[in-house]
């Protein structure tokens, strides 16, 4: 089966080249453009031709995810799941489920939930509940999980992805089944050497939401576009810092196929668990897809069965059927009382609520009729896109930087001038002097500016570009102002241009006129006091005159007078 | 120097115990004269307090009397030992029970039955008189029976206070649900499970109740200030003017549905003089009906095993507790590890029980079992609302709450259906202890607590005996119970027959 060149991989490709953003927030510039990407619209290139890489078959896509909240907080008791902490060092009694022990619902986990939850558009629950799920496992202290089954957190909830995923140049939802809080297990793993299973008992207890979607994904790359949008959500909105690699965001999918044919029965579906990275969420699907295919054709039965995803093989195996599927015998906790959520605590958290990516998006492309792709460079930039957090986790998102940076610039402008400062010339020039937006020398009424030097005349957009790289390129502590590389890099205006000459005309008259000791003086051979009158007439062009211009006028007016 | 009779106390307390089993563990007479030394001067400085071996301490071991935890110390203080010891008690020593609360006799005890030590001799174990102490609380009962602690902590699920303080003669309340933080309560069924106080006289249980009662944060079920703030209220909307000699115009109501066909003939002439004496007092005795009770039973069986099974499921032998050895259990399978280690570490009753509500959550039988008891536990608690005269101070108050002037303010009934059982049944007796009667033992405290409401056993004289003299001379106790949060009027009242009946 061969794989047709993506859209978004062309789209991410000529983005490459132009521009080149990264980073003390270390975005990484793939991951600008797989968000840029996913921002774009599919209004452009690409479109209709969809090669078929299942002919006659459709697949049918839903994940399951869990979030580790931010700041490792735990759901019931007051330690933290410190990642970087020595083993079995975050533990309250709770966390071990020590006897004696009893649960304390943290403000904090609840509070970054409801946030998700309100990002995610999903119907808050007024008063839910928790449960207890039951399995004998050693990474599960109590031997329980508590969770929400009968009354979650929330119900429904929807994202909407723009990609160009995977030559698909379908745009869609992804809508939400619920959203629920719940504890992580410990971590356990396997000593070789002495064939004992190690249990660290930092994450027991920590803090998870789970997220269930509705099978709305049809392509690896759609699950892959949905994850990454996901991702950028629940950054922007501070809930979690969702690295895969990192297990903050861990991924189940539901994978099954059907017949292309109207009305063809839905297949069965096949759960794939415990995928930690989104290249390996694509595989996954992949293999999964083509083996389901595969089983169909030569006229045999999927079978439902929970499955394992072999990175090395690209392959999934069988891990249990249903047959085995456990009976976690679920019972409302008896010690936990409901999370009232009231109406005024809801408002509140929506006032605190960042505007989405999402809603950026649109306004964006509203208010100032930028393309969809600026719009979505402009929300993507900021976001951290990482699903690899190579770079240790120092990173902050600075959820929505671009999009404000942005809007100064464009206050009182053309919104496609400041957005094609911002994107093609700014970011272009930040790069290379290695810097990013966050920490950009220039500030957007700076760049104000210099645009409106270009758009006046004063200034030559060659002249203006050059300026802000030498700008850009200088050391901090020799950085001259942007003002006054302005003023002297402007230009009178040429010869060419009549108007403006007469204009500059009109200007040193008045200057003649409104000095008259001056020009006397100069009349009288005074050179020196020419300077002065000079002056006068930088002022009053506010600086976008050429001075030399200026003074050879002046001595041209006076002569002739 | 200990004062000579705390000195009494602890000595008698280590001489007594190889034949009363109603410790566990016992803190040295130097241990304790050093913790004398250093406890703060508050109401019950220099007060020998034990306390049930299912609460954590520090000190000394905490076993639930179970093998599974025979070795196992806690690392923690639970929130009602650390008040004990801030208002100046001496915790001398652990007292035994049935293992982790389950039972209604203290026969399934790792450490084997703690024996009652009130009867009208003293009785051998081996001459078959020797009676049981009651459960699941037997060691606490029998230690403050036998005069070897002042007061007693116990623990309270589905009468496991107020039943062996009526076998033992002594007075235990189970204080409403949620009054008394469980932290560091070795949960059974964390929807039932009370922090239990026993002592001889009434008073000392209002003492200790007064020193316990507070607000933890440690617990999720802890009654919140406010519900707290409505008791005070309606403490004082009560009439002020009772006292345990004048209970004019105080409504007792006789629920009729608790004198069920089991109920022992034996019991009934000191309930009545009860009664009498509390009439005598001022005190207005009405007929109740709740209708429900015989369901209770049941209902609560099921409630309490699946809620055992969920959190006896941390006792898997991998943390902490017994842990099956090697050759019985194949390493290389992790459940035959666990199976190994709970098949040993756990008694049969605990077994039979977990298996009980392990079934009850399982998929096919939740509904019918499990869901059908909330129903069931529902309906009770609205029937006990429905009799009482004050609404539950649980529920802040709204237009539409109104106080039932036609109701009642307590109920009474016999504590237990009969006297202290038998350890060993003889040919004769009728209530073998460790047969299925045993459960039905349970019937008249269940309802109070799948309802969450205060309930003091007080002794009210002892047994008149059968035809054949069998079981004369027996504690025999009143159980006095009220609305969520009227633990004082119960006390209050509680002092009013004790006063009667000496």
């Amino acid at each position: 089966m061969s794989r047709p060149t993506s859209s978004l991989a062309c789209t991410c490709r000529a983005l490459q080249q132009r521009v080149r953003t990264p980073s003390p927030a270390r975005t990484s510039l793939r991951q600008l453009h797989s968000s840029a990407a996913a921002f774009a619209s599919s209004k452009s290139k690409g479109k209709g031709k969809q090669v078929d890489r299942w002919p006659g078959w459709e697949p049918v896509i839903g994940l399951e995810l869990h979030v580790q909240l931010k700041g490792n907080v735990k759901l019931l008791s007051p330690a933290r799941a410190l990642y970087e902490a020595p083993p079995n060092s975050q533990i309250a009694p709770f966390d071990a489920a020590l006897p004696g022990s009893l649960p304390t619902l943290g403000a904090e986990p609840v509070r970054l939930a409801l946030l998700a939850c309100l990002a995610l558009k999903s119907n808050i629950n007024p008063a839910s509940t928790f449960d207890r799920k039951h399995y004998f496992y050693p990474d599960l202290p109590a031997g329980f999980q508590v969770t929400q089954k009968y009354s979650p957190l929330a119900k429904g909830g929807e994202v909407r992805i723009r990609s160009e995923a995977g030559g698909s140049s379908r745009a869609f939802s992804v809508r939400l089944d619920q959203i629920q809080l719940e504890q992580d297990t410990a971590k356990s793993s396997h000593d070789p050497e002495t064939g004992m299973t190690l249990i660290d008992l930092n994450r027991a207890g920590a803090a998870l939401i789970e997220i269930v979607t509705e099978p709305d994904m049809r392509t690896p790359e759609e699950a892959a576009a949905f994850v990454r949008a996901l991702q950028a959500i629940l950054r922007h909105v501070g809930t979690s810092d969702a690295n895969m690699d990192r297990g903050e965001l861990r991924c189940d999918v539901n994978v099954s196929v059907q017949r292309t044919a109207p009305g063809s029965p839905r297949g069965t579906r096949c759960e794939v668990k415990n995928l930690n990275g989104v290249r390996f969420l694509q595989g996954a699907i992949e293999s999964e897809i083509a083996r389901q295919i595969g089983e169909l054709e030569a006229g045999r039965a999927v079978v439902q069965a929970t499955r394992g995803y072999d990175a090395v093989t690209g392959q999934t195996f069988f891990l249990r059927g249903k047959e085995d599927a456990p009976d976690y015998r679920y019972m409302p906790d008896p010690e936990l009382g409901p999370v009232v959520v009231s109406e005024a605590r809801l408002s509140a958290l929506r006032q605190a609520l960042p505007e989405l990516p999402d809603e950026a998006f649109d306004r964006l492309q509203t208010q100032y009729s930028l393309s969809p792709r600026d719009a979505g460079i402009l929300v993507a930039l900021g976001e951290r896109m990482d699903d690899d957090a190579a770079e240790g986790g120092t990173s902050h998102s600075q959820a929505g930087a671009g999009v404000r940076f942005f809007e100064e610039v464009a206050k009182g402008r053309e919104g496609k001038v400041a957005a094609n400062w911002v994107l093609h010339e700014l970011l272009g020039q930040l790069s290379k002097a290695n810097l990013t937006l966050i920490n950009s020398p220039i500030s957007p009424s700076e760049l104000g500016r210099l645009i409106d030097a270009v758009t006046t005349g004063s200034l030559t957009g060659t002249s203006a570009k050059s300026l802000l790289r030498t700008f850009l390129s200088s050391p901090p502590s020799t950085r001259p102002s942007l003002d006054s590389l302005i003023a002297s890099n402007a230009t009178t205006p040429s010869p060419a241009d009549g108007s403006a000459d007469e204009a500059l005309n009109a200007l040193c008259a008045d200057v003649i006129e409104a000095l008259p000791v001056e020009a006397a003086k100069v009349r009288a051979g005074q050179e020196k006091v020419l300077m002065r009158m000079v002056g006068e007439v930088m002022k009053r062009s506010k600086g976008r005159a050429d001075a030399k211009k200026v003074g050879e006028r002046l001595k041209e007016l006076l002569k002739g007078e | 120097m200990l004062p000579r009779e705390l000195t009494a106390i602890i000595e008698a307390a280590h001489r007594l115990n190889p034949r009363l089993a109603a410790f566990t563990s016992l803190l040295s007479p130097q241990d304790v004269a050093l913790a004398f030394n250093e406890a703060p001067r508050g109401p019950l400085h220099g007060v020998p307090v034990a306390v049930k071996d299912v609460f954590c301490t520090t000190q000394l071991p905490t076993t639930a009397a179970s093998r599974m935890l025979r070795d196992y110390t806690s690392p923690f203080d639970a929130t009602v030992v650390k008040r004990l010891r801030e208002a100046g008690a001496l915790i001398h020593g652990k007292t035994n029970m049935d293992e982790f609360g389950m039972g209604s006799t203290n026969l399934n005890s790792y450490f084997g039955p703690a024996l009652n030590p009130s009867g009208p001799h003293l009785a051998k174990v081996e001459d078959g008189e020797a009676r049981v102490a009651g459960g699941s609380s037997g060691g606490s009962a029998a230690a403050v029976a036998a005069g070897l602690c002042r007061i007693a902590l116990a623990s309270d699920t589905g009468g496991s206070t107020r039943l062996p303080a009526a076998y033992c003669g002594v007075a235990g309340l189970k204080p409403s649900y949620g009054l008394l933080s469980r932290w560091g309560m070795i949960a059974y069924a964390s929807s039932l499970d009370c922090v239990g106080i026993m002592a001889k006289e009434v008073g000392d249980v209002r003492t200790t109740l007064d020193v316990l009662s507070a607000f933890d944060e440690k617990d999720p079920t802890s009654a919140p200030q406010d519900a707290r703030d409505r008791i005070a209220e309606h403490d004082d909307s009560l009439s002020p003017t009772w006292t345990s000699t004048n209970l004019s115009g105080l409504r007792i109501g006789v629920p009729a549905e608790y004198f069920l066909a089991e109920l022992s003939p034996t019991v009934m002439p000191s309930f009545r003089r009860t009664l009498e004496s509390l009439q005598a007092k001022g005190a207005i005795l009405s007929s109740v009906s709740l209708p429900s009770t015989p369901l209770a039973l049941s209902a609560y069986y099921v409630l309490a095993s699946a809620e055992a099974s969920s959190n006896l499921a941390r006792f898997d032998g991998t943390r902490f507790g017994a842990r099956a050895v090697e050759q019985e259990a194949d390493p290389a399978t992790r459940s035959a590890l666990y199976a190994a280690s709970r098949s040993q570490g756990f008694g049969k009753e605990v077994q039979k029980r977990l298996l009980l509500g392990t079934y009850a959550l399982s998929a096919e039988a939740f509904d019918n079992y499990y869901l059908q008891a909330q129903r069931v536990r529902q309906l009770i608690r609205r029937e006990f609302d429905s009799i009482f005269r004050l609404p539950s101070p649980l529920i802040p108050p709204s237009s539409s709450t109104t106080s039932n002037n036609a109701g009642v303010d307590l109920i009474i009934h016999p504590s237990s259906i009969g006297v202290a059982p038998r350890l060993r049944p003889s040919n004769t007796t009728t209530t073998p202890a460790s047969s299925i009667a045993s459960y039905t033992q349970d019937a008249l405290n269940v309802p109070i607590s799948l309802a969450g409401l205060p309930g003091l056993s007080v002794p009210a004289g002892v047994s008149a005996g059968e035809e054949d003299g069998e079981g004369k001379g027996w504690p025999v106790g009143v159980q006095i119970a009220g609305q969520w949060g009227s633990d004082k009027l119960v006390l209050k009242v509680g002092e009013a027959v004790e006063e009667g009946w000496r």
